[in-house]
């Protein structure tokens, strides 16, 4: 009791602090980007490919836009990111973006990153903060493009004139939605495997050879379906044909495991797992020596890709853009793929891209699951699909 | 004359004393005042309230981002035959946790409060360490151990006599007695309270009436425990049914669901927009659930009086002698210990080193570093520390505050509402917190605007998690509470005493050993908590649980681990001196 005022006190000031968080600014999850000299804007980030844009004319009308967006991100002087630690290089990746961004722009904008939910979440999210007139948690969405597409239905996401950006420029095929999203990674999805258990001939290379019987029970998938939905589609495999093999699957498998629980397939609990969530997680945990790798079934063929959005509420709109210019630099998707072993195929230089070419040249027929895919498939029988292949798979 | 007027004035003198005589057999004891414990008792229920009414809302909604309203979601989940087995699933792993936390929680209890056992401290810094250990490790621990795929006793078995498996943990038997060695700790806070702030007396008495040790337990003890074991039973089977970390983490891989899980994975589809219209109406049901479950609680309540042991008259706790039985309590805790505290902390030491996880070999062994430790991302954990370093202070002190008045109010006051109070109380823990948070971030979204902006603040996960922890709270104090003859209270009363005065003078030094163990108890909940500062997540108010489960999800459990073992070097010393500081605490 004679301590009653200090317990008071303590209690009090931490009352007060966590009033104060909201308002009081994020603490940067980066180093403190050195100061950088002012210099004049550059069109690309430093070691890039020179910038060839169509027309004097144009190429001034960018550059006057570029300066605009400097401008505005100086004043903002912030950039807030928020998204899963394990896509797109997480919080590594804009430690080490941040100091180039900087440099390119002349700026010493602080990037913060904090993990956050799945994106099926922050779509959620996203949508709620638009309705409400809230400042949006993230300054940008990363998302797939199922995401992506709930997002703009729901009115969270608002359209940029992204063909004004000197890097996006050289690939506008990179814009997706009319304006409303930038691809800024590619995904190329396949089946992950033990390579200490499983070698040679053992080695499935379709999907149908996991239905053979020295796969029973060695083989896991995912609770939520990942990815049948798309394969669900007219375009790769149909209803019919995936249901048909959804039902044998669940014979099958040993168990579930979720795209991040891959301890389970190095510690051997269980040899095969797909379908996975891209290349790029397999060649993650082969860095770290875990005995995993990937091969693409050539029965089913399918990459997408994850976009950065810009939400309506951004609280640093101008800072997110020029940070989507970018990271579609060639010094950002180098970066990009020396930490998350993943990166745009369609940009020059690409490290993924050979993977991809190599497969196509063998005449396999990739399905490119990007936005546009998401919309002319009717987007509600994504949510049916999975829901009725999660259910068949849970049952044991 | 004179004769008849003094027998006249007798006869009035009586008559006067024995109207006064009737007056004081009459005269009526101070009524307990509610003030300021009611106001605060009505202010949690009404945030209670509110919360559950933007719940049945939720369920009754198309879903969050499209207009209308539906029954669908309550259709889906009645009619959802994964419902129902995950339904059976929860029943029987929460019977099965209930059976193996009293196995082990209860008689180490009483073993530290009613014996001369010596070590108190370290056993209670045992207790409590053990929270620290990040459930992914000690299920991991159990999948490398009893797994029937690679678990290293499993294989042994088949090796040397040919049975496999031997025991297989994902299994509900098998998470179950992981999930129960793990509430134990909570088994025993609980109730060492109670039995350390029992009266010797009665125990004495049937001792001088020949009955030997046992029978004063069977017969004595623990039937006067019967408030404190019945609220801890309660408690545990409440976390059972919400328990999400050990399902997921050994169930799922072997296709078995609980309510948890199942839910989970309704909400992450992974497609679309998220759906809590199921977990909204699942928590309606719950809720009918847990009114049954407190209607029961609150009939046992009501014969408070046969639980009374502390009273006005002083007493001396008396300490049972162990003798040559030292040695089996020890080998008890040791065994208890060294499955389900060593073996999850060795586990931790081992993978914070690794790469990646692995079962150790002599490749695994070569692979041993530092390197995971100097990779952390120092400025995340160094923000998560610091939000969570103010959730330990401010949530556990809210929180006993709250459940303080409620319990005064149950327990002390003559309202006719005071059972729904208690079933306030007790009913976050069975709703998922997924959904009381939800709530919670739709109102600090849309309704709560004003000169403090809640929205994204630490301030809503301070509330929605002390009103969670209500229920612990409630419990833990009901049961100190029922202890405690009012007589003492009516003595100061009569006296003259307001309530401040008797809350500090008498009520609160008697209640002193419930609310230490509960404080620490709940400040170790509030570390590890993490599904409301999911839900309710901005970067700003990131607490070090959400952190680490980031690394999990990033396939990082090695960093995870490390970040594990360096919050346990930091608080160990701590929880140490705090029971230290405790440990000095005895009924007066």
């Amino acid at each position: 009791m004679r301590s009653s005022p200090k317990v008071l006190a303590i209690l009090l000031t931490g009352i007060l602090a966590a009033c104060g968080s909201s308002t009081s600014s994020p603490a940067a999850s980066s180093a403190s980007p050195a100061a950088a000299p002012s210099r004049p804007p550059a069109g690309t980030a430093s070691g890039s490919t020179a910038t060839s844009a169509p027309g004097a004319s144009a190429s001034s009308a960018s550059a006057g836009g570029l300066q605009q967006l400097i401008d505005g991100a100086r004043k903002e002087g912030a950039l807030t990111l928020v998204y899963g630690d394990s896509t797109l290089g997480g919080g590594k990746a804009v430690d080490r973006w941040v100091e180039g961004f900087n440099k390119s722009y002349g700026l010493n904008v602080k990037a913060t990153f904090s993990p956050g939910p799945n994106m099926t979440d922050m779509a959620n999210r996203l949508i709620q903060e638009a309705k409400a007139g809230q400042p949006a948690v993230s300054d940008l969405f990363l998302s797939a493009g199922l995401d992506l597409n709930s997002a703009i239905e729901g009115g969270a996401i608002q359209k940029v004139d992204w063909a004004s950006l000197p890097n996006i420029q050289k690939h506008p095929e990179i814009i997706q939605g009319d304006g409303l999203a930038i691809a800024v990674s590619t995904q190329v999805i396949g089946i992950s495997y033990n390579s200490q258990k499983l070698t040679g001939d053992a080695v499935p290379k379709t999907m149908e050879d996991l239905l053979k019987p020295q796969y029973k029970g060695r083989l896991s998938t995912t609770p939520y379906a990942s990815d049948l939905d798309q394969v669900a589609t007219p375009e790769i495999w149909g209803y019919d044909r995936t249901l048909e093999y959804v039902k044998k699957m669940s014979n099958q498998i040993g168990g579930l495991m979720r795209c991040t629980d891959f301890e389970k397939l190095a510690d051997g609990e269980f040899d095969v797992f797909a379908l996975d969530c891209g290349t790029n997680t397999s060649l993650q945990w082969q860095a770290k020596g875990a005995p995993i790798s990937q091969v693409v079934p050539s029965d089913m063929h399918m990459y997408q890709y994850f976009y950065y959005s810009l939400p309506k509420t951004a609280a640093h709109p101008n800072t997110a853009k020029l940070w989507v210019n970018y990271v579609v630099s060639r010094e950002a998707q180098d970066i990009l793929y020396q930490i998350d072993f993943s990166d745009l195929n369609v940009l020059d230089g690409s490290k993924s891209a050979p993977l991809l070419n190599k497969l196509t040249s063998s005449g396999s027929k990739f399905t490119e699951a990007n936005l546009a895919f998401f919309t002319r498939n009717d987007p509600k029988s994504f949510s049916q699909h999975s829901a009725e292949f999660s259910k068949i798979l849970q049952r044991k | 004359m004179a004769t008849e007027r003094i027998s006249g004035r007798l006869d009035a003198l009586a008559s006067d004393r024995s109207h006064a005589q009737r007056r004081l057999v009459t005269f009526p004891l101070p009524r307990p005042q509610l003030g300021v414990p009611g106001s605060l008792a009505g202010v949690a229920v009404a945030l209670i309230t509110l919360l559950l009414l933007v719940v049945v809302w939720i369920s009754l909604r198309t879903s969050l981002t499209t207009p209308g309203y539906t029954i669908d979601h309550y259709l889906s989940l009645y009619t959802d035959g994964a419902a129902y087995r995950a339904f059976l699933n929860t029943v029987g792993f929460s019977g099965v946790t209930l059976a193996v936390a009293f196995m082990f929680g209860l008689p180490a209890a009483w073993l530290v409060e009613r014996t001369d056992l010596r070590g108190k401290t370290g056993i209670y810094t045992v207790m409590t360490v053990g929270l620290l250990v990040p459930p992914f490790s000690v299920a991991l621990g159990w999948i490398f151990l009893l797994s029937a795929r690679i678990g290293i006793i499993n294989q042994a078995a088949r090796n040397i006599w040919g049975i496999f498996p031997l025991f297989d943990i994902a299994t509900i038997p098998g998470m179950g007695w992981v999930q129960g060695l793990s509430l134990a700790s909570l088994v025993f806070i609980m109730t060492a309270a109670s039995f350390r702030a029992m009266d010797p007396s009665l125990e004495e008495g049937a001792q001088m009436s020949g009955a030997g040790l046992l029978r004063i337990l069977f017969r004595v003890t623990l039937p006067l425990m019967v408030p404190s074991i019945l609220a801890t039973a309660l408690l545990v089977v409440g976390i059972g049914i919400s328990a999400f970390d050990i399902p997921l983490f050994i169930g799922v891989a072997n296709r078995i669901f609980t309510f948890s899980t199942y839910l989970f994975f309704q909400v992450q589809s992974q497609t679309g927009v998220t759906d809590y219209g199921l977990p909204a109406a699942f928590s309606t049901f719950m809720a009918c659930l847990g009114l049954s479950l407190a209607w029961w609680y609150s009939r046992v309540l009501r014969q408070a009086n046969k639980y009374r042991v502390i009273t006005g008259k002083s007493y001396r706790q008396r300490l049972h002698r162990l003798g040559r039985w030292q040695v089996a309590a020890w080998t008890f805790l040791g065994g208890y210990f060294f499955v389900s505290k060593l073996v999850p902390l060795s586990l931790l030491l081992w993978t914070a080193g690794l790469p990646f996880p692995q079962l150790p070999s002599a490749r695994a062994y070569a692979s041993l570093s530092f390197k995971n430790f100097i990779a952390l991302p120092w400025p995340l954990i160094l923000r998560g520390l610091t939000n969570t370093a103010l959730l330990m202070l401010l949530v556990p002190t809210l929180a006993l505050v709250l459940s303080f008045a409620i319990s005064w109010v149950v327990l002390r006051s003559r309202s006719r509402v005071r059972a729904a109070f208690d079933f306030a109380a007790f009913l976050p823990q069975v709703i998922p917190s997924t959904i009381f948070a939800l709530a919670a971030l739709l109102l600090t979204l849309y309704l709560v605007r004003g000169p403090i902006e809640m929205y994204g603040s630490l301030l809503p996960i301070i509330v929605v998690m002390a009103l969670i922890q209500l229920s612990f709270g409630t419990r833990v104090l009901n049961g100190a509470l029922i202890q405690i003859h009012t007589e003492l209270e009516e003595a100061a009363r009569v006296c003259g005493a307001p309530n401040g005065q008797l809350f500090r003078r008498i009520v609160v030094p008697l209640l002193k050993p419930a609310l230490v163990n509960s404080w620490i108890w709940l400040a170790l909940l509030s570390f590890r908590e993490l599904t409301i500062p999911t839900v309710l997540y901005a970067p700003q108010n990131m607490t070090l649980s959400v952190v680490v489960w980031s690394l999990i999800n990033n396939g990082s459990q090695t960093m995870a681990s490390a970040v594990a073992l360096i919050m346990i070097g930091l608080m160990t010393p701590l929880i140490v001196i705090y029971w230290r500081a405790a440990g000095g605490l005895r009924v007066q």
